[in-house]
C-alpha cells in the first residue's frame, strides 16, 4: 500500500458577482487519470446542492453553519473512469455558488476511497483561528483532507495559512485550495492534505484565517489501494519480493 | 423576643428576662429590618454608624434599588435615567424555519413561532426560508397590522437581484386610516429612500450591492420621527438616515413588506422579519438562513 498522492486542483468556479442557483462548472483538474478520485468542494449559504449524477457524498454530504454568516460546505467524490467532464454544480434558489475539484491518485479503486467516518463541525466562534476536527483512520496508508469554509464576502486566494497539527503528517499538511469570492452574499473554503502511514486517530488540524467567522469544517480520510499483485515491492536494498 | 416595633428584650410572656445585652442586639437588628431595611427608602441608602441606622443619600460606590419608573435619583445620578429599562417585546416575527421552498405564501404559511400575515398580495413563494418576491410590474407583499403604536421597531433581511425599473416600494407603514406614515423604496441605483406621506423622498441612502443581503433596522422613535439603519451581514453599519420627519403624526397601524407599488425589480428577497414595541435597532436574527 502507498499513501495516495495529490495530482492538481482544476479551476475554480462560482456564481456571477450578483448571486444564483447556477450552475456553475469547476474545471476538472490537469493531468488526471482514470481511478484517479476527484473531490468536488462547494461552498454556498447554507442551501442544499443539487445532486449530480456519479458524485457521492462525503459522509453527510455538507456541514451547515447557520450561525451569524452562514455558509455550508459540501463535499462530494467521484472515481474518475476517463470519459467524465467537468459537472454542472447547481442550488435551487440559491444565494450563491463557489465549487472546486481536486484529484488524487493511488487511493482504492474499488468502492468508496472514504476511509472511517469524516469529522465535522460547525464552529460558532468568529475568531481567525480555525480547528478542523480530527478523525480516525481504519487502514495504513491513508491522505487525511482538512477543509473549512466561511461566508465571509470576500475575493481572496490568501485566506488560510499555518496548517498544522499535534498529529505529525507525511506527507506534511499542504494547502491545495484556497478561494474565496464576493458573489451574492460571499463566501469560500479552504482545504490541505497529510498522509498517515500509520492507522488510528489524527488531532484536529488548525490554522489562522485572515478575516475570523463563523466556519463549518471537516476532515476525512482517503484510503490508498493496495499494491497490485505482481508489482515489486523492495523490502531491503538487497532483496525484493516478486 | 425581637419583632418589628416591639420593646426590647420581650419574653414569650409578655415579661422582661435574662441575656438582655445580646436579645436586644437581636431586637435591634430585626426591628431594623422590618420597620427601616423593608421600607422603601426613595432613593436613600441605609447607613449605619455603629450605634444606629439611618436612610441616607447615597454615594459613588453605593448599590441603589429603586421601583421602575422612579425617576427621582437623590446623590448624583442623572434625574430621569432609570436604573432598570423595560425590554421591548416582540409583535410579530416570521422566520420561516421548516416552511418548505416553492411554497406559496399565504396569510396561514409560517414556521414554527411565526406570527401569521394579515394579508398578503400576489402570492410571494419561499425558498430557503426568504419570501421571494418575483421581478414583476406589480404589487406583492405580506403585511401585519392592527398594531395601533406609536413608536416600534422592525427588523427585516433584503436582497435584490436586479436593478428597479423606477422607485420601488419595499416596505410601507399606514396608520388605522391607511394614510401612509412612511415608506422605504430602492431607486434604480439601489440606493434605500425613506419617504413620507406624500412619497416624498427624505433620505437616500447608500447604493446596496445587487446580489447582497443587508439588515433593515427601522424605528418609529417619535410620533413623526423615523430612523433607518442599514447593516451588511458583517453586522457594520452600511447607510443609515439618522432621524427624519415624517408628515403624519398618527400611530402605526399597518406594515406592508415586499413591493407595494407597480415597479419591477428583483427578484426581491425578504427574511427574519419582526416587529418590537419599542424604537430599537432588533438586532441580527441569530441563526439566519438566507
Amino acid at each position: 500500500m502507498a499513501i495516495p498522492t495529490f495530482v492538481a486542483a482544476g479551476t475554480q468556479a462560482q456564481t456571477s458577482n450578483v448571486g444564483g442557483a447556477g450552475p456553475v462548472t469547476p474545471g476538472l483538474p490537469a493531468g488526471i487519470a482514470a481511478d484517479d478520485i476527484l473531490i468536488l468542494m462547494v461552498e454556498a449559504a447554507n442551501e442544499p446542492v443539487n445532486a449530480i449524477s456519479g458524485w457521492t457524498a462525503v459522509g453527510s454530504g455538507a456541514v451547515v453553519q447557520a450561525t451569524g454568516l452562514v455558509t455550508d460546505l459540501t463535499v462530494r467524490w467521484l472515481r474518475y473512469t476517463g470519459s467524465e467532464s467537468a459537472p454542472a454544480v447547481s442550488i435551487t434558489g440559491a444565494n450563491h455558488v463557489i465549487a472546486r475539484i481536486a484529484a488524487f491518485r493511488g487511493c482504492v479503486t474499488t468502492g468508496s476511497p472514504i476511509n472511517g467516518t469524516p469529522a465535522v463541525n460547525a464552529d460558532n466562534g468568529t475568531t481567525t483561528a480555525f480547528s478542523v476536527p480530527g478523525g480516525t483512520t481504519t487502514a495504513a496508508d491513508c491522505l487525511v483532507v482538512a477543509a473549512l469554509s466561511t461566508g465571509t464576502d470576500i475575493t481572496s486566494t490568501t485566506m488560510a495559512s499555518g496548517w498544522a497539527s499535534t498529529t505529525t503528517f507525511s506527507p506534511a499538511l499542504t494547502e491545495f485550495f484556497d478561494n474565496w469570492h464576493v458573489t451574492g452574499n460571499g463566501g469560500g473554503f479552504a482545504a490541505a492534505y497529510g498522509g498517515r502511514a500509520a492507522s488510528g486517530a489524527y488531532n484536529a488540524i488548525t490554522g489562522t484565517l485572515t478575516t475570523g467567522n463563523t466556519k463549518a469544517t471537516m476532515s476525512f480520510a482517503l484510503q490508498g489501494a493496495t499494491v497490485a499483485e505482481g508489482t515489486p515491492i523492495l523490502a531491503t536494498p538487497a532483496m525484493r519480493i516478486w | 423576643m425581637a419583632g418589628p416595633n416591639l420593646p426590647t428584650n420581650i419574653a414569650a410572656g409578655g415579661t422582661t428576662t435574662g441575656h438582655k445585652a445580646h436579645t436586644d442586639t437581636v431586637h435591634t437588628y430585626v426591628d431594623k429590618l422590618d420597620t427601616t431595611f423593608l421600607t422603601p427608602t426613595l432613593g436613600k441608602v441605609l447607613t449605619a454608624n455603629g450605634t444606629t441606622w439611618a436612610p441616607a443619600d447615597p454615594t459613588s460606590g453605593d448599590i441603589i434599588i429603586r421601583e421602575i419608573g422612579d425617576t427621582s435619583i437623590p446623590g448624583g445620578t442623572p434625574a430621569g435615567t432609570l436604573l432598570f429599562t423595560k425590554l421591548p417585546i416582540t409583535l410579530k416575527k416570521w422566520d420561516g424555519v421548516g416552511v418548505e421552498d416553492g411554497a406559496t405564501v399565504t396569510t396561514s404559511t409560517v414556521g414554527s413561532g411565526d406570527s401569521i400575515f394579515s394579508a398578503v398580495a400576489s402570492t410571494p413563494t419561499v425558498t430557503a426560508s426568504e419570501i421571494v418576491i418575483a421581478n414583476a410590474a406589480s404589487a406583492s407583499n405580506v403585511a401585519w397590522d392592527g398594531f395601533n403604536r406609536s413608536q416600534f421597531g422592525l427588523r427585516f433581511y433584503f436582497r435584490n437581484d436586479a436593478l428597479s425599473s423606477g422607485n420601488a416600494n419595499i416596505l410601507a407603514v399606514t396608520d388605522l386610516t391607511a394614510v401612509v406614515l412612511f415608506k422605504i423604496s430602492i431607486n434604480t441605483s439601489n440606493q434605500p429612500q425613506l419617504r413620507n406621506t406624500a412619497s416624498t423622498s427624505i433620505w437616500n441612502g447608500t447604493a446596496m450591492t445587487i446580489g447582497k443581503t443587508y439588515r433593515f433596522e427601522v424605528a418609529k422613535t417619535g410620533a413623526s420621527t423615523v430612523t433607518v439603519k442599514v447593516y451588511t451581514l458583517a453586522g457594520t453599519i452600511h447607510t443609515q438616515s439618522g432621524s427624519q420627519t415624517i408628515t403624519t403624526s398618527s400611530d402605526m397601524d399597518k406594515i406592508v413588506i415586499g413591493r407595494e407599488n407597480s415597479v419591477a425589480y428583483g427578484p426581491g428577497h425578504f427574511s427574519h422579519l419582526a416587529v418590537v414595541d419599542t424604537a430599537v435597532d432588533v438586532g441580527a436574527y441569530p441563526s439566519a438562513i438566507f
